[in-house]
């Protein structure tokens, strides 16, 4: 660049442009390896560096090649001279850069350095080196900036330094990267006319240079500069892209287009259940184990039902859940981690407290790690996130320690739990957040679920009363005498006939609030109210005991006996679960069936009134969202989960799990224990084996604290008669159908056609390429042709075609056809190329004349006329 | 400009990548830092665009036709400040002959201000007026056309070239027509007629009138020179009008040099009104001109020869011009 096309303004401009990426370059570094540094030695170093670098490249050339070789000479020699204090520097910073990686890898191990020395005295090493270093950075910079005017050099070679950082994940200080990008934007925004006219460059940064601080400073104030931030859409695909890229096999691709984002079936926090599921066989996990038996593999869980389907929770709920796991709860590995804490005081009678289960991600997609219930911890390589799911790390293989028959220790209920348990003081808050936000059911799914069970799921006894039903009531069972209410706001009363001695001892089941007296107590303790400890049914009292419920008031003539125990609580409350669960199992049973191709649910129809009181068909999606939402109705929290089944064997202890072992089901929380499987899909005429697998999930239902019909050995105080009897159809982990489908059935031909019709806009595309393709070979062809006569009349044809399009009279090229059609005359070839030259000279005018839209539409069907006429030159 | 449109386009797919891959904040910050550039761009192109104005100027009001000229297309910024590309459409329309020439110029303008010369062909007569029709300036990263100001329009001339044609016989210039003076007043002619009320008392001629028993009044006649009458039909092909206005301007020149006077007659095509001009001198001549260049001629059209009462007149029009 000449000197005389620069002014003063465009040194003052090319030197502020130097100066900012050399500190931005400098201090990206600094901040990203988190090096020490003496801050103010080392900027105003570089300011002076900078400075230098810009006269040296202002000089005339012949003193511009003199001065710089004597820099970098005086530089080697500093460099030499130094290069004891330099080499600790490299050091230093080496260490800065490996510890860095050590954070983010943890296969790179952290380092040292050898020299023990105070954090100054390192600061001033590590500034040193860093001046070193950024002369020959400046020199670059300068040259680059100022007289190349290499824009894009430019911002490489400032982000060369930072690109390891960036590797691992490491960003800058915000301001390093404001003063990065602000140099990238001013060079960006100057680069038009920076080769042509650097003056008016200069002048023009002034205004760019203005508007990139304001948009910068825009951004810093209002995006978040710390932590991670990335949107759901980011993470989800991200997540699908490194799923699913890394296992590309031949096998694999002939199945894409089932396969990683678009509908492969696994597990998923947004579950769709307006489709039907497809499988292919192929294998999704491996698994390798030394607990033979039945097993639901866990995936994903989805909180909020949208009508449609299941999606996560929002944002703000996560926040709260995040806030309480904080505080050290982590109530999904409750149930290992707990029995670890109690294994020493259960009598495991032959049952097995430890196994290990290996499972290796084939093409199961999700991006998690798919485990087994009663995890004691999470594996190496993955990590529980949102108290829910295990999110894969790293490494498709993991080895999972987990208690194969964590029931046997939840026979005993929450209570007998508790008694082996020390309070968890998180415990409490979670259980709050689940009782918030995981008993929520639309209205119109309540309405046509609580009518449901008006009919099918509701027992009636000689013991059940109708003359107290209140408005606030969601529903009851009654099981032999006993009777269990459901209250809408999640309290549930269980009631059976009063014996004497409990009437003389327990009384009235609630702690008074005042003064106890004869006559009416009012303001009943409301936590120990909505756990169901008052009585309201006087009938059952004898005359002596009477106890009514009248207007927010018990009336009581009985002293008080006091509060009921937690013991009594939880035992309450796990037979009502137990009593819900297995009515719930059986209404199912009678009133739907399992089926892989029952139809889809219409659009507009509320998906559950379609399956439980229309088609009464479905597969496991059906069932578990049925299951959730009941329990959820009847103040049980509850979830979806989907996730895989698996039935390792003694004989065959390492079975692969296909895609068609897809399975969904639901989850209930039991307070003080966690999340347990709750599984009511039935199991298409299966036999009972299935479930007699190993003998230790044979209970009355896959996770509820199961009670044989036996007395279980390990029981509670409590009253001496109260054993409800276990549920009377038993509910077992069901492993997804296969009869249909290992016969490799695929259901659903309807999908496949739609398949191929999603291929029309490309065959329409290829289409018409082709004739683009073939019309201008035909061109080309007939105005290359032998006959200069035949080639110049098309020509001229051509040119009549280009008269709508604006084309001039074209008296030359009417002359020569003219000539060539009417004449006895062989055009020569010369003339044959000057009608092509009239054509495409004729055509680059009417392109250039054409406005917007139409010259690249022009160009697209006449462009080739100019290559054809180079190509025949 | 597509090759910029390409590379932020990658920019943009390379941050929408990097947001996608990349969990920290900073993805986030690059992405809208890409997402915001377009805007950037155009606020930093604003005070060049709004302070550039784009003009066309003529270096001369007339040339001769056939002559080399052009018109200059100039863009400077107020404020010193280049822009990558300014793009303008320069139209330059004969005003007699309905010409119209269009021309679409792209170039790089620096802060200094950049001037395109604009050769304009003047084949023929008229009134050639330029203007620019739309200017578009590029914001600064090269991606969005933005408008510019544009100055007026600027007329030039194309005479016609004077022929060399010679004069056609001319009435002798004291030979005139005798034709009663306005006012009356003494004089050598006279002729009578009947009084008519307002006559001055003292033009009544008393002798004959008693002759003819009715008042005669005495008009005094004055000697007009008899005035040259060109005639021109103004329409036709272009090649023809060139032809015609050579004759003209040839035989005006004449007439001038020879001092003689004469009165230009055309029929406007549009309201079949004649329209005449009194040529006494150059002056006129010029003014004359200069409205028979601007004023729209029709390839066909009826001739002022069609209207009476202009016999004698010098007539040009028809193929050859030749009255």
């Amino acid at each position: 660049m000449d000197d005389r096309s620069r002014s003063p303004l465009s040194y003052f401009t090319d030197g502020a442009l130097l100066l900012g990426a050399l500190q931005a370059t400098v201090w990206g570094a600094v901040t990203a390896y988190e090096l020490a540094v003496e801050p103010l030695r080392l900027a105003l170093t570089l300011c002076l560096l900078a400075l230098g670098s810009l006269l040296l490249v202002s000089l005339p050339k012949r003193g511009r090649g003199l001065t710089a070789a004597a820099v970098l000479c005086l530089w080697g020699w500093r460099v030499w001279k130094s290069h004891g204090r330099l080499r600790w520097g490299t050091g230093a910073v080496w260490c800065a850069v490996v510890n860095t990686f050590a954070q983010k890898l943890p296969t790179v191990q952290a380092v040292e350095p050898g020299l023990v020395l105070s954090q100054e005295e390192w600061a001033a090493l590590v500034t040193d080196w860093l001046i070193v270093t950024a002369l020959p950075v400046a020199l670059a910079l300068g040259w680059l900036l100022c007289r190349l005017r290499w824009n894009t050099s430019v911002m490489a070679l400032t982000l060369l330094p930072l690109l390891p950082a960036l590797f691992v994940t490491e960003a800058p200080a915000p301001l390093a990267l404001a003063g990065l990008l602000g140099v990238w934007g001013v060079l960006a925004l100057g680069s038009l006319t920076d080769g042509a006219d650097p003056r008016g460059t200069a002048r023009g940064r002034l205004p760019a240079a203005v508007a990139m601080a304001l948009t910068l400073a825009f951004l810093l104030q209002t995006l978040p500069t710390t932590g991670n931030s990335q949107p759901g859409w980011a993470k989800d695909l991200r997540e699908s892209v490194v799923n699913n890229a890394g296992r590309l096999s031949l096998a694999e691709l002939w199945h894409w287009r089932e396969w990683g984002i678009f509908g492969a079936t696994g597990s998923s926090r947004y579950v769709d259940l307006m489709g039907r599921p497809r499988f292919t066989g192929r294998v999704a996990l491996r698994v390798e184990s030394d607990a033979p038996g039945s097993r639901l593999l866990r995936g994903w869980s989805s909180d909020v039902f949208t009508g449609t389907g299941w999606e996560p929770l929002a944002g703000e709920a996560q926040t709260q859940l995040e806030e309480i796991r904080s505080q050290g709860t982590e109530p999904l590995l409750l149930l290992g981690e707990n029995v670890e804490k109690v294994t020493d005081r259960v009598n495991w009678s032959g049952y097995r407290s430890k196994g290990t289960m290996t499972v290796e991600n084939v093409s199961a997609p999700g991006s998690c790690v798919y485990y087994p219930y009663g995890l004691y911890t999470a594996p190496e390589g993955a990590a529980l996130v949102d108290g829910a799911h295990l999110d894969r790390e790293r490494g498709w293989r993991h080895t999972l320690d987990f208690c194969p028959d964590y029931n046997w220790v939840l026979q005993g209920g929450s209570s007998y739990w508790r008694s082996l348990m020390e309070p968890d003081p998180g415990e409490e808050a979670y259980r709050a957040f689940v009782y918030e936000h995981y008993l929520t059911v639309d209205e119109e799914s309540r309405q046509v679920l609580m009518d449901w069970w008006e009919v099918n799921g509701r027992r009636q006894t000689a013991w059940w009363q109708t003359d107290w039903q209140g408005e606030d009531e969601a529903g009851y069972t009654s099981l032999e005498g006993y009777i269990l209410t459901y209250y809408r706001d999640g309290s549930w009363v269980y009631q059976r006939p009063a014996s004497e001695e409990e009437i003389a001892t327990f009384g009235d089941w609630i702690r008074m609030n005042g003064e106890l007296a004869e006559g009416v107590i009012s303001e009943p303790d409301p936590e120990l109210y909505a756990w169901g400890s008052k009585f309201l049914h006087s009938n059952w009292f004898p005359e002596e005991g009477d106890t009514r419920y009248e207007d927010g008031s018990i009336y009581v003539w009985q002293k008080d006996t006091g509060p009921v125990s937690d013991e009594e609580r939880d035992w309450y409350r796990d037979n009502y679960i137990n009593s819900v669960t297995g009515a719930l199992e059986e209404a199912l049973v009678n009133t739907t069936a399992y089926d892989l191709n029952a139809p889809l649910c219409p659009e507009g129809e509320n998906y559950l009134n379609y399956f439980l009181n229309e088609s009464r068909r479905g597969w496991c999606m059906h069932y578990a969202t049925t299951t959730a939402l009941m329990l959820r109705c009847l103040g049980i929290p509850t979830r979806y989960v989907g996730g895989y089944t698996v039935r390792p064997t003694v004989r065959e202890p390492s079975p692969e799990v296909h895609d068609y072992d897809a399975h969904a089901w639901a989850e209930y929380y039991l307070d003080g224990i966690g999340w347990l499987p709750l599984d009511l899909t039935p199991q298409a005429g299966y036999g009972s084996d299935i479930v007699q697998a190993g003998g230790a999930v044979a209970t009355p239902t896959a996770s509820i604290a199961a009670r044989e019909s036996e007395t279980p050995a390990e029981m509670p105080t409590g009253p001496p008669e109260a054993t409800p009897a276990p549920a009377e159809v038993t509910a077992a982990p069901t492993q997804a159908p296969q009869q249909g489908v290992m016969a490799g059935e695929e259901p659903g031909g309807e999908e496949e056609q739609t398949s191929l019709l999603q291929l029309w806009p490309v065959g329409g595309l290829a289409l018409c390429w082709a004739l683009w393709v073939l019309a201008r070979g035909h061109r080309a062809r007939r105005l290359k042709q032998p006959d200069t006569n035949a080639a110049t009349l098309y020509a001229y044809i051509l040119w009549e075609r280009l008269k709508p399009w604006g084309a001039g009279e074209g008296e030359e090229m009417a002359g020569l056809a003219k000539k060539a059609r009417f004449s006895q005359y062989t055009l020569t070839g010369e003339e044959r190329r000057r009608a092509l030259e009239l054509l495409a000279g004729e055509v680059k005018v009417i392109s250039r004349a054409l406005p917007g839209w139409k010259k690249p539409v022009f160009r697209l069907l006449w462009g080739d006329v100019a290559l054809i006429l180079e190509r025949s030159a | 400009m597509l090759r910029r449109r390409i590379a932020y386009l990658l920019a943009l797919l390379g941050a929408l990548v990097l947001r996608v891959a990349y969990t920290g904040w900073l993805a986030g910050v690059v992405l809208w830092w890409v997402l915001a550039l377009p805007v950037a761009g155009v606020l930093a192109a604003l005070p060049a665009l709004l302070s550039c104005k784009v003009l066309v100027t003529a270096p001369k009001e007339e040339v001769t036709r056939g002559s080399l000229w052009g018109v200059q297309l100039t863009g400077r910024s107020a404020l010193g400040l280049p822009l990558g590309r300014v793009r303008a459409r320069v139209e330059m329309a004969n005003a007699l002959t309905g010409e119209r020439i269009q021309k679409t110029l792209t170039w790089l303008q620096p802060g200094g201000g950049g001037r395109l010369d604009i050769p304009a062909p003047s084949v023929h007569c008229g009134l050639y007026t330029a203007r620019v029709v739309w200017a578009w300036g590029l914001d600064s990263l090269g991606l969005f056309w933005l408008p510019l100001r544009r100055g007026g329009p600027v007329r030039l001339y194309a005479l016609p070239r004077e022929a060399g044609e010679e004069l056609p016989p001319l009435p002798p210039e004291g030979e005139g027509q005798l034709r009663p003076r306005p006012g009356g007043g003494p004089g050598e002619d006279y002729d009578p007629r009947p009084y008519r009320p307002g006559d001055p008392i003292n033009t009544i001629h008393w002798k004959l009138s008693a002759k003819r028993e009715e008042l005669v009044v005495r008009e005094t006649l004055e000697n007009v020179p008899r005035q040259l009458l060109l005639t021109l039909d103004l329409f036709g092909t272009p090649g023809e009008l060139d032809r015609r206005l050579d004759t003209l301007s040839g035989l005006a020149r004449g007439l001038l040099e020879a001092g003689r006077p004469f009165r230009l007659v055309t029929l406007d095509q549009v309201s079949r009104e004649l329209t005449g001009w009194e040529i006494e001198n150059g002056e006129d001549w010029r003014a004359c001109l200069a409205t028979l260049l601007s004023t729209p001629a029709p390839p066909e059209g009826k001739s002022v020869l069609d209207l009476a009462g202009l016999e004698g007149a010098v007539h040009i029009g028809g193929g050859e011009g030749d009255g």
